[in-house]
């Protein structure tokens, strides 16, 4: 059983998940973690500075993984493209995605892009099957991570809680 | 002659996200907007801003303006995720270029630009699919 916590980088998946490893005693897989340390990639792209991943590969490891331990939490912006049984999507307003991708130190094209992508709603739109979407902004990680516990546990849906493109529209006309 | 080259010809780039959809025309340079009509202009519920159908009134809206303008011909940019496999662009995209073209509009190039959330890894390459 696989559950995923996706999300555009820098809304919060992996504060929110170390939490859920240790509340539910489940194993968390960081999937930008395992790609890079497994070289789970086909090449390294060096216009976006980022791996491209492997997904037949990455599915293998994976699956070795929820064999032996019967669930695993996927998190990562691409864990609800790995066949995940429950997804949870995190949002987060753009300018605080913003300025937390250029504290990583991040060039502009990349803060940009994935300001973009929170500001369309990419990782809602990809993701299939049971969805339950949960706006962080401005909430405490306890908080957010009880919401998280109660909407796996009853399965709950809900899609449709942010809506940034008329208010950021202004990000969306910059070009890459 | 040069200044009605650059009339003829326009940019559409088509926004889709889950709940709504923004079309917006420039001109051939991009520096100068035509026209922006979003999907909450042509609809009453907000629950229908995102749909197909509001992505096809906002795009025959904004092929009007357009052709008053002596533009007949477009490239179009789209930003648009979701739709089956992440390979075609999102359902109200699909419907906005449709509309234009069943507007009279010639459709020169279809750019899918959709960003794509990375970190240290990534699903694919900048703009391919
Ligand atoms: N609920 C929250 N409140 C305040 N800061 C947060 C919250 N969630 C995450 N952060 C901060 O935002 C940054 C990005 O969080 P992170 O979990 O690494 O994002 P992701 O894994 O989605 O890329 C971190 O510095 C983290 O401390
Ligand atoms: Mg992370």
């Amino acid at each position: 059983m696989r559950i995923a916590i996706t999300g555009t980088p820098g809304v919060g998946k992996t504060t929110v998940s170390k939490i859920l490893e240790k509340k539910l005693g489940v194993r968390v897989i960081n999937i930008t973690e395992v790609v890079k340390k497994y070289k789970l990639y086909k090449e390294k792209d060096e216009d976006m500075d980022s791996y491209v991943i492997d997904f037949e590969k990455l599915e293998e490891f994976i699956k070795n993984i929820e064999t032996k331990e019967g669930v695993v939490i996927l998190d990562g912006h691409v864990s609800h493209l790995l066949n995940p049984d429950y997804t949870v999507v995190l949002r987060c307003d753009p300018e605080i995605v913003k300025e937390r991708l250029e504290k990583r130190k991040y060039d502009r094209k990349k803060v940009l892009e994935n300001v973009q992508a929170e500001i369309l709603d990419v990782c809602l739109c990809e993701s299939k099957g049971k969805v339950y979407e949960i706006d962080t902004t401005g909430r405490d990680v306890e908080d957010i991570v009880e919401e998280i516990m109660t909407a796996i546990k009853f399965k709950k849906e809900r899609k449709g809680v942010a809506d940034w493109m008329e208010k950021y529209f202004n990000y969306l006309s910059e070009n890459i | 002659m040069a200044e009605q080259k650059k009339e003829k010809w326009g940019i559409i780039h088509i926004y889709s996200s889950y709940n709504n959809t923004i079309i917006h025309a420039t001109d051939i340079t991009g520096a100068e907007t035509i026209a922006r009509i979003s999907g909450g202009m042509v609809t009453r519920n907000q629950r229908d801003e995102g749909s197909p159908y509001a992505a096809m009134q906002a795009a025959f809206k904004l092929a009007e303006v357009l052709k008053e303008r002596g533009i007949e011909n477009i490239h179009i940019k789209v930003r648009a995720p979701g739709g089956s496999g992440q390979k075609n662009p999102g359902p109200g995209a699909q419907a906005a270029i449709r509309a234009l073209a069943r507007a009279g509009l010639r459709i020169g190039r279809i750019e899918d630009v959709t960003p794509v959330p990375h970190d240290g890894t990534t699903p694919k390459k900048r703009f391919k699919k």
